[in-house]
Formats: C-alpha cells, structure tokens, sequence
C-alpha cells in the first residue's frame, strides 16, 4: 500500500504539471488605453505593458505597416494593434520563446523568435504573417544566434528577400543571411564577420546597415585613416560609393535618392562639450556628401519620409531636419520616458517605443522648410 | 436549389432593378421581417436611379482604414459582403451584416488628432462581383479590385461599429470628429447619417433607409 502511494503522487504531479503547460493560455501583457481627447500635437499613448505585467516584460521593437502597429514583447509573443490604439490580435504566443526585431516589406511582416535547448544555445526562426493576416508560418530556421545592435535594425528586407545577420554558437563568427521573403532555400551569406571584442572601437564592422537593391550597405572604417569607405555588399561583389571623413560612421537610412550617414572623428571636444556628430547626405550614384547638419547628436533611429529626416539626439529629444538641410526642429522632448528605444513612423505621427514600455504616437507636425 | 440559393440571386438582380420580373417570382424569404436572428445589424435600403447592368450586384461594406478621414481616402479598406435577406420590391431590399467587422481602433480625424473611440467605419456599396467569389477588395489607389466594379455608392448612411466608446463622450461632440451626437451611441453598430464630408454625421435609427446613389465616377469619401 505504502509502495503504491509513493508511485500514485511523481505521476499526478506529473500529470498536473503538464496539462498547467500545454493548457495554460498565456496572458497578454499589453493594453491600449482609450486615451482622453488629444490636444493638437501632443502625444498620445498608443499601447503599453499592462500595469500587471510592467515589471516582467518588455516590448523588443515596433513596426507600422498600414493601419497597423506590430509589436514585440520579449518573453511572451508578437501582436498587432491599430496603429491609432484599439483591440490587441496576438499573432504568436510562448513564454519560452524571445521575441525580438520586426521587419515588413513584399507585403507581409516578419519577426525573429528565438528558441533554446537545455545548454541554452539558440534556435533562430523567423516568421511571417501577410499584412492585415493572422496565419504565421516559418519561413527560416537556422541553429545560429542573432546579433543585434540598438543602433540600427538587423532584420531587413528588400524586394522579395530577408536579411538577418548569424552568428555560429560557440564562436564569434557571423555573416548576413538571406532568405525568400516566402521562404525556401537559403541564398548564399554575405558580409561575413568577425564580432568586436574589448577595447577600443572596431570599425570595420557592419553595426549599422541598410539593404537596398539587393546589396547591404554599411561604413568601413580604416583605424587611423580618418576616413570611411561607404561599402555595398552583394553576391556578386562590393562596391565603394563613397568616402566620408571620420573615425566611425553608420549608414542610418536611404531613401530612393540619397543614403543618410553619421560620422564623427576621435577628437577630443572642447571641455564641457561633446564631440560633434554631422549628419550627411551621400548621393550613391555620385558619391557626393552634403552636410546636413554639423552636429546631429547621434541621430539614432533615422527614418525619413517624403521630405524631413527624423531622429533621436542625445537621448530624448526627437529632432527633424530638411532633407535638404537647414535647421533643425524639435518634435518632441521625452526626458520623462526615461530612453527612446526604436522609431517608426507614418505620414502624419511618429511611433515612439520608450523605456516606460509604451508606445506613443507624436504628431510629425509641420516641416519648417519646403 | 435551396430556397435561401434562388432568393440570393434573385436579389442580387433585383437590387439594382434590373429584373423586375424575375423578383416577382422569387422564392419565400427566409425569414419574416420581424426576425433579426442572429443579424448584428439589418440594413433597409433603397437604389435611387438605374445602376449599370451587373451579372451578380451584391453589397458590401468597405471598412475604412484608421487614417482614412485624414488621408480623404478608401485605399486599404478592409469589407465585408452583406447577405441580401430580403428583397420588398425592386429596388427596395433588406441585408444583414451578421458579424462585427475584422477589428476597431482608434481613428486620426480629419485635423489630425486621435479620436479617443475605439471604432471601425464603414462605407456601403453596391457592386458587381464579376468574379462570383463572393468578396470585394479595394486596391492601393482606393478603388475597387477589377474585375469587380462599383454600381453605386450611399451618400446618404454608413455604419459605425464602436467596441468602445469615449469617456467623455459630450466633450467629444464638440471636436468635429466623426460624429455630432455620441452620447447617442451605442456599443457594436450603429446607422449614421452622413451630414458633411468625410464621413461626419449622427447616429440614427437602424431602420432608416439607406440611400444608394448609382456609380458616375470612382469611389470616395
């Protein structure tokens, strides 16, 4: 009798345990709040971490792709929202499973999710769900890990192919991968790299890139040459398109005619001041640079629309500028959000993914040049 | 046939007016006029004038995009086609819409700001589904998908869906947005008369009859 209690309880516990895992729906940990009558240009909180859930989860990235607001939340899935606030779609869920970058182009978004095995080595997948659709499929799977800077977003896509960089587990060797928008085979790797270890900054690395017309485009940066070579990156080759003064550089945006580029030397700035940061525009067919303004403050984030760039500098003031130069304007000051961690943008607001974990939408308001 | 299959053909013709005589010979309808069933929101509507010739008029609603107010445009509208229940005599008919629409947010009004509702309009139209697939999509530059095409438009109602509505909604009222009257709202759908362009107007009765005016030119707000 004794021997069977002692076999009766591993199995019911067993037993309780599995159906709590598979059975358990996991909970949303968004909200988007009704909001109150929004004054002309101000912000407006579009969706957040719930109050509940504030301090076990945050959102990865954001995307707008029509009517629509993606989101990312690190440990527990992917959703979609209208863009303005309204009712919460979760497109996939696992609480085992982190959800990072998001990426949209050839009619449909893209998300990374990565899965680990019992020596936490990582399993990349990235899915794909059709605009305005709900089923997600998986169109790469790879037993490679992610690499990922702030700076600059690392999954991409042009025309009909996805791009993510890989890094081999165990090592510090990686690549830029490619894949059909659709799925099946792989294409060839490009780019491949080596990750920066300690000490001072290594520059001959992709930390910002941008795919355009099937090429990835980033800085190369000689140590103590002073300055950076603009690089396209395809299968079939690399090409210089420009050359631009400085020690660091990071390709930020394009849009059809212009590349937008920071740069900075390591030259110490004058005391109680920080070393200037130009922002510039590169004209690939030429490879001639305008200076669009000497000192942009990083401009983390860029996104361009038809005629202003958008940007982060320093650390909470989102800044605007003419593509054609002149001076900047402040859209808005978000000292209070504690961080700005990625853009995005339609034609009228600006979507904001701060450290408070919301999202908020600020009006772009009127351009101050033509 | 299955009566429900000969009255939906017939009242796909008999929407237009186009054939008279064949809707007199339609078959029972479904139900009386008295039962709503599970219809969310049964619609009363009227084609004023003679619409183009259509092999198979249906109608539909063209959910509009959260900055469509804004943007003066239906591009990227999301529809839903409406089951004719009922035809009364050419060319008046009766439809249900039986199901909410494929979501509701918030939308940016026409001076920009963010209407604090969370809602989803939508445009009524008549069209022929040239194609028999029985759906509807609206492309990019705003207009019907060919091969379907556009028979008439109502200039008159569209329908509001509100999943949540304001907190304030008296103070809303006075911002131009949407609608004049949205005390008078009510969860899930509503009939609005449309008073000005784009789509602002006021809550009626769902038994008001929905004007459709024949197509002349493209489809628009």
């Amino acid at each position: 009798m004794k021997r069977n209690a002692m076999w009766v309880v591993p199995v019911v516990v067993g037993l309780g345990a599995g159906a709590c895992s598979s059975a358990r729906p996991v909970e949303t940990p968004l909200e988007s709040p009704l909001g109150e009558i929004q004054t002309a240009g101000a912000p407006r909180t579009v969706v957040r971490i719930s109050e509940a859930m504030r301090d076990q989860q945050w959102m990865k990235d954001i995307a707008v792709v029509g009517d629509d607001l993606y989101v990312t939340v690190a440990w527990s899935g992917a959703y979609r929202v209208p863009k303005y606030g309204g009712g919460i779609t979760a497109l996939e869920q696992n609480t085992s499973v982190e959800f990072d970058e998001l990426a949209s182009g050839d009619g449909a978004v893209f998300w990374q999710a990565l899965s680990f095995d019992s020596n936490d080595f990582p399993t990349t997948h990235v899915r794909r769900v059709a605009d305005g659709d709900l089923a997600v499929s998986t169109i790469y799977q790879a037993d490679l890990a992610t690499y990922g800077d702030s700076r600059g977003k690392n999954l991409q896509v042009d025309g009909s192919t996805v791009y993510l960089p890989q890094i081999r587990n165990v090592t510090d060797q990686g690549a830029i991968h490619r894949f059909p928008t659709t799925g099946g085979a792989e294409l060839a790797p490009i780019l491949p790299f080596t990750l920066p270890g300690p000490g001072p900054v290594v520059v001959t690395f992709p930390t910002t890139w941008i795919v355009r017309d099937g090429g990835v485009i980033y800085a190369d940066c000689s140590a103590g040459s002073g300055a950076c070579a603009i690089q396209q990156v395809a299968a079939d080759g690399t090409q210089t398109i420009a050359t631009v003064p400085g020690d660091e550089a990071y390709v930020q945006a394009a849009d059809q005619a212009s590349l937008y580029v920071t740069a900075l030397s390591h030259v110490a700035p004058p005391p109680d001041q920080r070393i200037a940061i130009p922002l510039l525009k590169v004209d690939p067919q030429t490879g001639a640079i305008v200076e669009l303004t000497p000192d942009c403050g990083g401009a983390y984030f860029l996104l361009a629309d038809d005629r202003e760039l958008f940007y982060v500098s320093g650390a909470f003031a989102i800044t605007a500028i003419s593509k054609q130069g002149g001076d900047p304007r402040t859209v808005a000051d978000l000292t209070d959000s504690h961080g700005i961690w990625r853009m995005a943008q339609d034609d009228t607001y600006l979507f904001v993914l701060t450290a408070n974990s919301e999202v908020v939408a600020i009006p772009k308001g009127t351009p101050a040049q033509p | 046939m299955r009566a429900g299959d000969r009255l939906w053909r017939c009242a796909r013709i008999a929407a237009l007016g186009a054939c008279a005589g064949a809707l007199l010979g339609c078959g029972d309808p479904l139900a009386d006029g008295s039962y709503l069933g599970d219809a969310t929101i049964r619609l009363h509507a009227v084609v004023q004038g003679t619409v183009a010739e259509a092999q198979n008029a249906a109608v539909a609603v063209l959910w509009l995009g959260y900055s469509a107010l804004a943007q003066k445009t239906v591009a990227g509208a999301d529809s839903s086609v409406l089951p004719i229940t009922s035809v009364d005599f050419p060319p008046r008919f009766t439809c249900d819409l039986l199901s909410p629409p494929p979501g509701a947010g918030a939308y940016q009004a026409p001076d920009g700001r963010i209407v604090p509702a969370f809602v989803r309009l939508g445009l009524l139209v008549v069209f022929d589904d040239v194609d028999g697939n029985g759906r509807v999509a609206v492309g990019g530059d705003g207009q019907l998908l060919a091969p379907d095409r556009l028979l008439a438009q109502s200039a008159s109602h569209a329908l509001l869906y509100v999943a949540s509505l304001p907190d304030d909604a008296r103070a809303l009222d006075a911002q131009g947005a949407i609608l004049s009257d949205w005390e008078t709202a009510s969860a899930h759908y509503n009939l609005v008369a449309i008073d000005s362009s784009p789509l602002y107007g006021h809550v009626v009765e769902a038994g008001s009859t929905v004007a459709f005016i024949p197509a002349t030119g493209s489809l628009g707000l």
